[in-house]
């Protein structure tokens, strides 16, 4: 092996700075460059500092109806359109693939038709993926439809491990809409799936142990409406907006589920009421490293006409400490705010208007900036995105071919599926080969 | 007792000396952006002659320039940016030189600079001229580098630059 002239070290400054597609490229200039390119440190030191050398963009996902489905990338700062990534897989004759969140560069996905069952982790920049193992939990899709799914996705920096959370909820009405449908579908009782206990249960996928875990859940567990889906890392924890039914009144909380410890928690949220004591529509999010609660009035925006209903950022400076939640800023955009979509890095909100109109608005500067997409669509995604090596590791798979097996082999519109036509795409762990019963 | 003396450090002057002996006076206190000098006036060894053996007198004139531009009091930070712009214009050899140098020389900033200079030029080069600027030679036999190129192909598609430059 002949010696660089350079030190290796200044190797690694250089390379550290280049795109993530550019060192794939280079994986062949020597072995010394194809096993740093792969190797973890490398990985994670080049996604931090993809993050601190603006390489990050806006991921927005529209709603596609072809098998193949691209990304949109636009520059963070100015929302310029960058480029469009494919995603490295077909959905053959699904409807729309869900960005749960992408971090580092890995973005974790689902589909509209199969909520929460099949799983993907993809990085796009670098065609790879990963479908994921079966549920250890639950057998059957059916278990899925049954009971609401919740997913989430974060990053644990102290482990260097990405992880999937998947909460199946048993909703405070379930039992009595179960008996209903049972009822109706008595042709089929084999449906149903003998011997289930029907409580909230959650398991985790690490990238890291790449098997789902079961998280311990207290028996009260148990939500009238939660998220569905979420990225909303804060202190090393993934959070969901969720409503608990008390006796006399609903109440707002915010789920949360530790990383590193892998322990569930519920905090108070701040007490929001709009004028007149209208019900506010709430979203969190991640505020400058906080965690971050957008809420504005939906329902009756039309009461506000052009001057826009009121909205509210309020901002829990101090971690898990319910009297810290403070109302960082009020403020009349003057659109009619139908829904958010997401918060930036930046400290913006991304929302979508009555109208479809997609804008963000900056609350440094007060500015609100129409992003120049349209769409009446609900499926519609902005997630941050990074440039990124990780799956770097995993063995490749042309794009769109075999990988896109486990989705073929998992189509089925009945709403019928079996697990094992769902296998790990990883050339290291042959299908089938799935461990089910996981450490501890 | 270290603010007492850096009144008269502002004053002293260094003589840097390059591998082909040609030698350079320099304020102390623009040489000593370099940490390995910082560190060598602090030991006491400001009086002499600093030896950079491993820097030759081309390179040296180069980081001198960049040193001086950037203690300068009177250079606004637009001055600088478009200073720093200018500087990397440069082949990639002399990029590479003196990047050796300001690891040697330990000059973060400059570090930095050339580095992000490198990447930013080898960007949509081919793996052959990247082994040429580097001066590395392939470890991996044909059939090796067939089987990665064929991992994915998609990372060598479209216009790649062939020159060294």
């Amino acid at each position: 092996m002949s010696l660089p002239s350079l030190p290796f070290e200044i190797i690694i400054s250089i390379l550290l700075l280049l795109p993530a597609k550019e060192l794939i490229k280079f994986l062949v200039t020597c072995k010394s460059w194809y096993a740093m390119i792969k190797d973890q440190d490398f990985i994670k030191k080049h996604f931090e500092t993809s993050v601190v050398t603006g390489k990050n963009y806006l991921l927005y996902v529209p709603v596609q109806s072809k098998p193949e489905k691209t990304f949109t990338l636009l520059n963070a700062k100015n929302f310029h359109h960058e480029s469009e990534l494919r995603v490295p897989f077909d959905l053959p004759g699904m409807l729309n693939c869900i960005v749960v969140s992408s971090v580092n560069g890995l973005t974790c996905l689902t589909d509209i038709s199969c909520f929460g069952h099949i799983i993907y982790l993809a990085n796009p920049t670098i065609n790879k993926y990963l479908t994921l193992p079966p549920s250890n939990i639950y057998f059957h899709e059916l278990d899925l439809q049954i009971i609401q799914v919740s997913l989430g996705f974060g990053y644990h920096e102290k482990t260097n491990d990405f992880k999937v959370v998947r909460i199946g909820f048993v909703e405070n009405d379930c039992y009595g809409w179960l008996d209903e449908e049972d009822d109706d579908d008595d042709e089929e009782p084999s449906r149903l799936p003998h011997g289930y206990d029907f409580v909230s249960r959650a398991e985790v996928f690490s990238l890291n142990t790449k098997v789902w875990k079961e998280v311990k859940l207290s028996c009260n567990f148990s939500y009238k409406r939660h998220d569905m889906f979420s990225g909303v890392v804060v202190n090393e924890c993934l959070h969901w907006k969720a409503v608990k039914s008390n006796t006399y009144e609903d109440e707002m909380v915010i789920l949360s589920y530790h990383l590193g410890e892998e322990t569930f928690q519920e905090f108070e949220c701040p007490k929001c009421q709009g004028e007149g004591g209208v019900d506010l529509t709430e979203c969190i999010g991640e505020f400058k490293g906080k965690l971050g609660l957008f809420a504005f009035c939906a329902v009756f925006d039309y009461w506000f006409g052009t001057r826009g209903q009121p909205c509210h950022l309020w901002v829990m400076e101090e971690y898990g400490v319910k009297n810290s939640w403070t109302c960082h800023a009020t403020v009349s955009l003057g659109i009619m705010i139908h829904r958010p979509l997401a918060f930036t890095r930046n400290g913006e909100i991304i929302m979508q208007d009555r109208f479809g109109t997609i804008y963000s608005y900056d609350f440094n500067n007060n500015q609100l900036l129409d992003l120049n997409i349209q769409s009446e669509e609900h499926d519609l995604n902005f997630v941050d995105f990074t440039d990124s090596l990780v799956l770097v590791d995993l063995n490749d798979k042309p794009m769109g071919q075999e990988g896109a097996t486990p989705a073929n082999g998992g189509v089925d519109f009945d709403g019928y599926m079996h697990m094992e036509e769902v296998n790990m795409v990883d050339k290291d762990d042959p299908p089938g080969d799935t461990p089910m019963n996981v450490e501890k | 007792m270290a603010e007492a003396a850096s009144s008269t450090i502002e004053k002293n002057n260094l003589t840097l000396k390059s591998s082909y002996g040609d030698e350079f006076v320099l304020e102390e206190s623009i040489a000593i952006q370099s940490v390995t000098i910082k560190n060598m006036v602090e030991d006491g060894c400001s009086s002499s002659v600093i030896p950079l053996s491993k820097v030759d007198t081309g390179t040296l004139i180069k980081v001198i320039e960049y040193m001086k531009m950037h203690s300068s009091t009177s250079s606004n930070e637009e001055e600088i940016q478009n200073f720093d712009k200018e500087f990397v214009r440069i082949s990639i050899k002399t990029i590479l030189n003196i990047l050796e140098a300001a690891n040697f020389l330990d000059i973060r900033s400059l570090l930095d600079l050339c580095a992000e200079a490198v990447a930013n030029r080898i960007k949509n080069k081919t793996p052959e001229v990247v082994r040429k600027i580097f001066n590395i030679t392939s470890d991996f036999t044909p059939e090796e580098e067939a089987e990665i190129r064929n991992e994915t192909p998609w990372a060598f598609e479209g216009d790649l630059d062939h020159s060294l430059d």
